[in-house]
């Protein structure tokens, strides 16, 4: 199984997050770290038309047509469509975190 | 009446099929450009779209309205027709695809007015010269993120909502009802008594 590792001395700092790019899956994570140490990770595509997410105020944005997405469970906020951003499981090691890929 | 014509090229490293979706994508104008506010869309359909506009002129920092239709006059050409308080604009976006990942834009603009109007046909052009790159530059973030996401075989594109008050924000629509109208393509415009099919 193909499996991507991420060593959590490249994490973010707490309560900021970091985008890690990987053409060779041709795949972008956005990688959160909470103020108590939780990590979420997302894609980096807005799922509605694939506009580049960032975090602010505890909320996941896209800057291509404003929309909002609850930062835990990545559902929109504020449009009236039912999008959903792609969250990834992932492991966690005392070095490192490995997000599995299908 | 007179006429004046300014074409202004610019180049971008994605496919036309980026640049495409970009000039119809109206959800993002009042987002990423600052000229832009909300629109009164007043016809819909794919391909197709009258709408007023409200954008501001650059430099002089005027406020204008303006009624526009727009649509995809083929595959590879959009064409628009402006009414604004100074001339009635025709603007074609033409792409030309330079190789797999690079694309020409090529947009004409041509305007006419009256002898009076011709007057001020140099200052117009510095605007829409101003404009063009001003716009340009405020959506090259959209092309290239989206030529990404292709690549990356970007496939959680969910499409448009299916209900228009989904879609666009229509709460400057109040005050007609009815509006935006959807173009009805099951009409049959020559279906009368003495209509004979070829």
């Amino acid at each position: 199984m193909k499996q991507i590792e991420i060593l959590k001395t490249d994490l973010p700092g707490k309560s900021s997050f970091k985008y890690f790019d990987f053409p060779k899956y041709k795949i972008e994570f956005l990688v959160y770290l909470s103020s108590d140490s939780n990590i979420l990770v997302y894609s980096s595509f807005c799922p509605h038309y694939g506009g580049k997410l960032s975090i602010s105020n505890n909320t996941l944005l896209c800057h291509f047509h404003d929309y909002k997405f609850n930062l835990n469970s990545g559902v929109c906020i504020n449009k009236k469509n039912g999008l959903k951003c792609t969250s990834f499981y992932f492991l966690e090691t005392d070095n490192s975190i490995i997000i599995p890929l299908e | 009446m007179y006429t004046s014509k300014i074409i202004c090229e610019n180049i971008v490293d994605c496919v036309p099929e980026v640049v495409k979706w970009n000039s119809w994508d109206i959800e993002h104008l009042k987002v990423v450009h600052k000229s832009y506010s909300n629109p009164l869309y007043l016809l819909v359909s794919p391909g197709q779209m009258l709408f007023i506009d409200s954008f501001k002129i650059p430099v002089l920092n005027l406020k204008i309205k303006s009624m526009v239709f727009s649509m995809q006059w083929s595959n590879d050409t959009q064409v628009s027709f402006s009414l604004t308080p100074f001339f009635i604009a025709k603007n074609s976006i033409k792409l030309i695809e330079m190789n797999e990942k690079k694309t020409k834009v090529q947009v004409t603009y041509e305007f006419s007015g009256n002898y009076v109007q011709k007057l001020f046909f140099p200052i117009f052009i510095y605007l829409i010269k101003k404009w063009n790159h001003t716009v340009w530059l405020e959506d090259l973030i959209l092309k290239i993120r989206r030529q990404k996401a292709l690549e990356y075989g970007f496939i959680d594109f969910n499409g448009l909502p299916e209900k228009l008050e989904d879609r666009y924000d229509l709460s400057t629509q109040y005050f007609l009802s009815d509006i935006p109208v959807k173009v009805n393509t099951e009409i049959d415009e020559f279906k009368h008594d003495f209509f004979m099919k070829k």
